[in-house]
């Protein structure tokens, strides 16, 4: 805070606040901080008092501390341009979850009041990281999704450049007879894939490369460099963002042996099956004869964890078209499905509907046993557990295994990222590049680049084409933020970006490592490079940087620190233990908004600070709370492991390894390890809230109070 | 695991069967709700849900040699359950439908059975034996006086004839339930050969009607086989009474309105007649509940009720004296009684051999060794 600075702090006195504290007492502590008295309004977010602000803004505040309700309430009401700092402290959910007139309600609303003074006075204002950049969107892969993704960003006005390795678009749906149906007529239908290549062939914002792959990708978005090797040579070209619509692999048939895969003659993948049925005249591989009768076997690797552990979501309606295309050329053919079971969701099961009426489609529920040959070409099919009550037997003339999916991103070869977390985006489950599966669909872990279609996840032609135009959306959005130095999600629109002290660098890596989005390269000496516009602002490089020499324009290891230190610590003798809680924002701050909105009772003597992802945690933090003489520390982040919920992928889980070495620090102060918890908590949990707290408030009167108080200041 | 043997489904089979009032059959998609709501199936492989893909993958041998086909009563309560309008209850109708064909010995009757073209020589058969007999016994002339059919046909005549016919059905009926029961076996073999308790067990229920009685959807069909069935009951008892009357103690037809057979006769006569009426009134008016009547169904209730009616008006028109009626209506209403008795394990009248036959079967079979 520079001298220029004029701070203005304002309590609103509404919503039970002034009902509950001492608002005149409380509006007298801004003068230990240099800062005049509070003014009070007993309705700040209504007309007159945003009224009052404004005046006060016009008037020269450029800092204004509103002690009112949650920050995560009214932040278009409480904002007034760029150019003025707002902080938010919650009295109103401090005051519901505590007695009203209280002493310790006080001190706990003088606290907050203190910290967010504190943590005004150390915010900067952040400069946004403004470049001039390009907004053209590499499309990689030619396929549905790709050639979809490429239109709706060319008719959205953007340059498109799209990258196919093959030598003409199309990519699956080019090698099918038909597309099974969507809607309407329930008959397989034309793919409609060649008008779709004609149309992105002929727009006039989309470059096509066919023949071509990616050589290197490097830089940020806005500036990704992209090397495209082409039939005539590596072609440099720049792109603002890039979608990867590269598709799917059929699972690979060799690995089913017990399904006679590429042992047993006239055993093929609907794949295969598919480009024979294109060709003409359904045949069977081994001597061209025409089948009378022809076995599917479903989920051929998908769900089934020594294979594919997913759905594969495309295989019962490929099965059921294909069945259909053997009917429609022999109307005495026998199809046989044997399958796990019909997922044909939605609409699609007037289609299932529609080929189960046919006379010739048997269909049941079982465990394939073996596909061995039968002679003459012919293959067997033993089923277990079939809904005919029996293992059955069964001969057929050829048998198609409907082999799943597995994402072309799995193994990589694609992007080669020159970045220093690797050449691929990271995965996810099973090879998919997903980064957070519930609130962040198409985003990977690399900002600015978006997977599309079935490289994403198993999705059919018409979820890919749809999938694409939001990738594409996504795409668009992402350099429109960059171009204005803003954030993409989780943190929507904030213009700050780590900024880091290089001189005391010590080369360690932490920041390069943990970044959960790639966002810094190395340099020869393993100095981390950063390229702030791949930042999405979670800080888990300043809390994992043991120099703490990184930093936020509006958020830094310095700040929280001062914030604690604020903290006010009663002597040992008045029984007031102080329990400092650091909460994830996306998560634990909306639980504990929540529990105030339930009027849930919480214990007065805890101080709630929220970061903006446990990630961000800095282990110095612990220290300065111990030391300034607090009872003990819980930390709240969001679920990790395989059904993580942390929006940043592994905040909670660095933060929880992060703790697991503070035992050595807390033995050095002679501190008991039971002072510090972490408790994962989701976003409604707040009835738990009055428990966890409850029982971690136990644990301190047990362990008694800490003997740093004594010498805390 | 045993070498099962190769599953061979049967397309012209799944064809007849949709004909046969089977035609959503492929409509099934196993969920079970059908064995779920049935108060008939037994709880141990219960039905209609196996015999449902049985039939859409035409497997025409596990369907016609299967206790649980005759087990049903059609009471409909699985259709109107079934989420995909896959009428289980129609389905198993028409697989016994094409079960009388299947079982039938000769099997040449039991085709005729299903096509209606047939009618003509099935019924010419009996006519013309009547004709004849008639002719050979009076010259066909009407008698003159007291009306009494006896003058027409002499009763050795009539004894003959009938006696010929229920033999000839009796022979059949076993032929054909050996068959059935050989089949049954073959497909399902029992645990134990049926007892005295199996069998009056199966008895016990038919004569109480007391899977008829667990029937929700279609209830009124309780009452309305009741009425048939015991009406059915008494009158046969009265034509055998009829015979002991006349064999060993000499008294002759007609029977005096006051005598103990002759109201037998009479009260079955209503309650058949009655019965039949409810049937035919309840197809007609609730043909969803009821559920889709074969050509078999309705061949049957239709002979049924015209051998009831003729025979009603037969006794109405002689009390009345007016042998110009009387005479040709008798003549009628034994040709539908002669078609009803020798036709019997051909038409859907047989129905009382396969479902007893299941019954016994299925009660010797689902007991504990």
């Amino acid at each position: 805070m520079t001298q220029a600075d004029a701070m203005k702090v304002y309590i609103c006195t509404g919503c039970d606040i002034g009902a509950s504290v001492d608002v005149d007492k409380l509006a007298k502590l801004p003068a230990q901080f240099g800062v005049a008295e509070a003014g009070r309004h007993p309705f700040l977010c209504g007309e007159a008092g945003v009224q009052m602000l404004r005046k006060d803004v016009s008037q020269g505040a450029n800092r204004v501390l509103i002690a009112a309700c949650s920050g995560r309430v009214y932040a278009d009401r409480f904002d007034f341009g760029k150019d003025v700092l707002v902080e938010r402290t919650a009295l109103r959910e401090a005051a519901w979850v505590s007695a009203p007139n209280d002493a310790d309600t006080q001190l706990l609303v003088e606290d907050y009041l203190k910290m967010g003074i504190v943590k005004l006075q150390k915010t900067g204002k952040p400069e946004p990281y403004i470049r001039e950049l390009d907004e053209k969107i590499l499309v990689v892969g030619g396929g549905i999704a790709g050639m979809t993704a490429a239109l709706a960003a060319a008719d959205a006005g953007r340059g498109v450049l799209l990258v196919e390795k093959e030598a003409a678009l199309g990519g699956f749906l080019r090698k099918l007879k038909k597309r099974f149906p969507v809607d309407g007529v329930w008959e397989p239908v034309e793919t409609g894939i060649a008008a779709k290549a004609d149309e992105v062939n002929n727009h006039p914002s989309i470059k096509v490369f066919l023949s071509s792959e990616i050589a290197s990708v490097s830089g940020q978005p806005g500036e990704f460099d992209v090397t495209v090797k082409t039939p005539q040579g590596e072609v440099a070209v720049r792109a603002g963002a890039i979608v990867q619509a590269t598709g799917f692999k059929p699972y690979e048939i060799a690995k089913l042996a017990h399904l006679g895969g590429g042992t047993v003659d006239n055993v093929i993948t609907s794949a295969r099956f598919e480009e024979i049925a294109a060709a003409g005249k359904i045949l069977r591989p081994s001597d061209s004869q025409e089948p009378s009768s022809v076995a599917f076997i479903q989920c051929a690797g998908s769900r089934d964890e020594k294979h594919l552990p997913y759905c594969s979501s495309f295989c019962c309606m490929t099965s059921l078209k294909q069945a259909r295309y053997i009917r429609e050329q022999n109307p005495n053919a026998k199809v046989y499905i044997f399958y796990r079971d019909m997922r044909t969701p939605g609409k699609y099961e007037l289609f299932y509907k529609k080929m189960q009426d046919d006379d010739g489609v048997f269909m049941t529920k079982g465990d394939v046993e073996s596909v061995t040959g039968a002679g003459n070409g012919g293959v067997e099919i033993v089923v277990k557990n079939t809904l005919l009550g029996e293992t059955i037997r069964v001969k057929a003339d050829m048998a198609v295994l409907a082999a799943g999916m597995e994402s072309a991103a799995k193994n990589g070869g694609a992007l080669h990222l020159t970045y220093r977390q690797g050449p691929e985006l990271p995965e996810l489950n099973y090879g998919f590049p997903d980064s957070h599966f519930v609130c962040f669909p198409y985003e990977t872990r690399r900002t600015g680049i978006y997977a599309a279609g079935a490289v994403r996840h198993p999705m059919d032609a018409a979820q890919s084409e749809i999938d694409a135009t939001g990738a594409a959306l996504k795409a668009i959005q992402c350099i429109t933020l960059a171009a204005a130095g803003r954030s993409g999600h989780p943190r929507s629109g904030d213009t700050s970006y780590p900024e880091i002290a290089f001189e005391r660098c010590t080369q360690c890596k932490r920041c390069t490592e943990e970044c959960p989005y790639g966002m810094y390269d190395e340099d020869a000496k393993a100095t981390p490079q950063p390229n702030p516009l791949r930042c999405r602002r979670c800080g888990t490089c300043m809390g994992a940087c043991p120099q703490r020499i990184i930093s936020f324009k509006n958020y830094s290891v310095d700040m929280f620190s001062a914030m604690i230190k604020a903290i006010g610590v009663p002597g040992e003798e008045e029984n007031r233990p102080r329990v400092l809680i650091l909460a994830c924002e996306n998560d634990s701050m909306p639980a504990f908004d929540m529990a105030a909105k339930l009027r849930l009772k919480l214990s007065p003597h805890i101080r709630v600070i929220g970061l903006r992802c446990l990630g961000s945690l800095n282990m110095v933090w612990l220290g300065d709370a111990f030391a300034k003489g607090l009872d003990g520390v819980l930390l709240f982040g969001c679920k990790f492991g395989d059904e993580y919920q942390c929006h940043n992928m592994k905040g909670s889980e660095l933060a929880s390894e992060r703790l697991s070495k503070l035992e050595e620090t807390l033995g050095r102060m002679s501190l008991e390890p039971e002072r510090v918890r972490f408790v994962p908590l989701a976003i409604d949990d707040a009835h738990a809230l009055p428990g966890i707290i409850g029982d971690f408030m136990k644990v301190i009167e047990r362990v008694g109070p800490n003997p740093f108080k004594e010498f805390a200041d | 695991m045993d070498k099962a043997e190769y599953l061979e489904p049967d397309l012209a089979f799944i064809a007849r069967l949709k004909r046969a009032g089977g035609e959503s059959v492929k409509k099934c998609f196993q969920c079970a709700t059908c064995v779920a709501v049935c108060d008939v199936t037994q709880s141990d492989k219960p039905f209609p849900r196996k015999e449902m893909i049985w039939a859409q993958w035409g497997l025409k041998d596990k369907l016609f040699y299967n206790a649980d086909v005759w087990l049903c009563h059609q009471c409909g309560d699985c259709t109107m359950h079934c989420p995909r309008g896959a009428n289980p209850s129609e389905v198993l109708a028409a697989v016994r439908s094409l079960s009388l064909a299947e079982h039938a010995v000769p099997g040449f009757l039991g085709n005729m059975h299903s096509s209606p073209a047939a009618l003509v020589p099935l019924f010419a058969f009996p006519i013309a034996v009547l004709l004849l007999a008639a002719m050979y016994a009076n010259g066909l002339a009407i008698p003159a006086g007291e009306i009494i059919y006896s003058r027409f046909f002499p009763l050795a005549v009539i004894d003959s004839i009938f006696i010929s016919a229920a033999l000839f059905a009796l022979i059949t009926s076993a032929l054909s339930v050996k068959k059935f029961w050989g089949g049954m076996k073959r497909n399902a073999p029992q645990k134990a050969a049926p007892d005295a308790a199996a069998v009056f067990g199966a008895l016990k229920d038919i004569l109480f009607h007391k899977k008829f009685a667990q029937c929700r959807a279609n209830k009124p069909r309780y009452t309305g086989h009741l009425l048939v069935f015991f009406g059915f009951l008494a009158l046969f008892a009265t034509t055998n009474l009829v015979m002991l009357y006349h064999y060993l103690l000499g008294r002759e037809t007609p029977l005096a309105l006051g005598d103990p057979v002759k109201l037998l006769g009479n009260a079955g006569a209503l309650a058949a007649f009655a019965g039949v009426s409810y049937i035919i009134a309840r197809r007609l008016a609730a043909p969803k509940e009821t559920g889709n009547a074969t050509y078999q169904d309705w061949t049957f209730i239709l002979i049924l009720y015209a051998a009831i009616i003729t025979g009603i008006l037969a006794e109405s028109a002689r009390l009345a004296n007016i042998p110009a009626a009387a005479y040709p209506v008798y003549f009628t209403h034994l040709v539908f009684v002669f078609f009803l008795i020798a036709y019997l394990p051909f038409s859907k009248f047989a129905h009382m051999l396969y479902r007893t036959a299941a019954m016994i079967y299925a009660a010797s079979n689902s007991k504990t060794s």
